[in-house]
């Protein structure tokens, strides 16, 4: 017979609450979280600082708040699983410079706009999309989403930006399986165009 | 110990190849006549290049934002006929009474070009005969590029048919004020549409590697989406379950 105390069992119970499931992900969390996120990006893009500078800076956020390993491995699709430890990373750093340059050229356009959170909806496993509508002065406001997630293991992270119901991920994805179909399936080559 | 140690080793490496093995093919998108629609896709480049784009351009700065409301709100009407016809093949009442709602109410009160109707609760939700189409299970088909009238699917392209059929203005004699109305409205749709997303689609055509590839994601992705009636599940990546 095994017999639990009272504080057995305290013990036993936390350890149980702190054993819950990923899957339990707070929406209200990812929602501050994302309101936090899309305030320092706006920061930036208002802040009038070069676009070289901006691009860095806005590499330094997304290393900080995207789960960076998860997505490369996801928009670099099937050939991730041949490629070596040492690719995989160049890969990695080569993805990140280029997305920052692309996406540090998209926001300039969107300087001066805000964005305020409406809405956050639980997907489950895939995560919570946190819906941010762009307020601009004149004209309707168009929709950006955010996916987030905690199942990399490492608190809450961005795992993908939907804009106008395009996913960066899906479309990178898809980009990047044509431009590496164009340089004759040369991994090394591509990594060295995304380097830029 | 050790032996039980070992077989859940190999049964978690099979579970792992098995989750690689289901994930080889990338099937986003059927494309097998992508060479004749790089084609054309060249050809439609090249229409927004010296055509649309500027046009839009001038759109966009020469007309006043009052112009472009009104002239959305226009375009707007003039499609809800055929959103009622698609509403009611879809079953769907409750969105079929808001477009005939919405057609008496901004036709009556708002002569076509205002849009009293929003705020009394009967909201523009676009659709056509390409959802209409989906909703009855036909099948997305291959994907296709349609010279001027830009990305598409065979179920849009059939669905794109059958909207110029549900239309009202179809029917009506040219020479009309409606007829006339009806030739007008593609090319005003065009600079209207290309105008409001002008950011959007200049990166797409522009500024990324393959504006054949980007173009053609951004329409299915959007598409899927509108179909299935926003955001799904299914709809978002799955980036850890490779």
């Amino acid at each position: 017979m095994i017999k639990i105390g009272r504080r057995g069992f305290l013990a036993l119970s936390g350890a149980l609450l702190l054993a819950r499931p990923a899957a339990a992900l707070d929406v209200g969390a990812a929602r501050g979280f994302v309101a936090d996120v899309v305030g320092r990006i706006q920061a930036l893009v208002d802040s009038g600082r070069p676009p070289a500078e901006q691009a860095a800076e806005f590499r330094r956020i997304l290393t900080e708040v995207a789960d960076v390993e998860a997505i490369a491995r996801f928009v670099a699709g099937r050939p991730w699983r041949e490629m070596s430890d040492a690719q995989r990373a160049a890969f990695r750093e080569a993805f990140l410079d280029y997305v920052s340059r692309l996406y540090a050229n998209i926001m300039a356009d969107y300087k001066g706009e805000r964005i305020e959170i409406v809405d956050a909806r639980d997907f489950g496993k895939k995560g919570v999309l946190v819906v941010g509508r762009i307020l601009r002065p004149a004209g309707d406001g168009s929709q950006v989403e955010f996916l987030v997630s905690d199942r990399g293991g490492d608190g809450l992270k961005v795992v993908d930006m939907v804009v106008e119901g395009v996913s960066m991920l899906q479309t990178q994805r898809q980009e990047l399986a044509a431009m590496l179909e164009k340089r004759g399936g040369d991994v090394d080559r591509l990594i060295a165009d995304l380097r830029g | 110990m050790k032996p039980l140690f070992r077989s859940v080793l190999v049964a978690s490496a099979l579970a792992l190849s098995g989750c690689a093995a289901s994930n080889a093919p990338d099937a986003f998108a059927a494309d097998p006549y992508e060479g004749a629609n790089r084609a054309v896709h060249g050809f439609n480049k090249g229409v927004d290049t010296v055509a649309l784009r500027p046009a839009a351009v001038v759109y966009d700065v020469a007309a006043p934002a009052l112009v472009k409301h009104l002239v959305g709100n226009a375009l707007d009407t003039l499609a809800l006929p055929g959103r009622f016809f698609n509403r009611v093949l879809q079953g769907d009442v409750d969105a079929a009474l808001t477009a005939a709602g919405r057609l008496t109410v901004n036709l009556i009160m708002g002569l076509g070009v205002l849009d009293p109707a929003t705020e009394m609760g009967l909201p523009s939700e676009p659709t056509d005969f390409g959802v209409t189409l989906a909703r009855m299970g036909v099948e997305e088909g291959p994907y296709l590029e349609l010279p001027l009238l830009g990305p598409s699917t065979a179920r849009d392209a059939v669905g794109l048919v059958g909207d110029v059929l549900l239309n009202p203005l179809t029917y009506a004699a040219s020479g009309t004020l409606a007829g006339d109305y009806g030739y007008l409205r593609a090319p005003v749709a065009a600079v209207h549409g290309r105008a409001g997303a002008m950011a959007a689609i200049d990166q797409a055509l522009y500024e990324s590697e393959d504006s054949y590839i980007a173009v053609r994601s951004a329409y299915l992705q959007r598409r899927r989406r509108q179909i299935e009636g926003g955001a799904s599940a299914e709809s978002l990546p799955d980036i850890y379950g490779q």
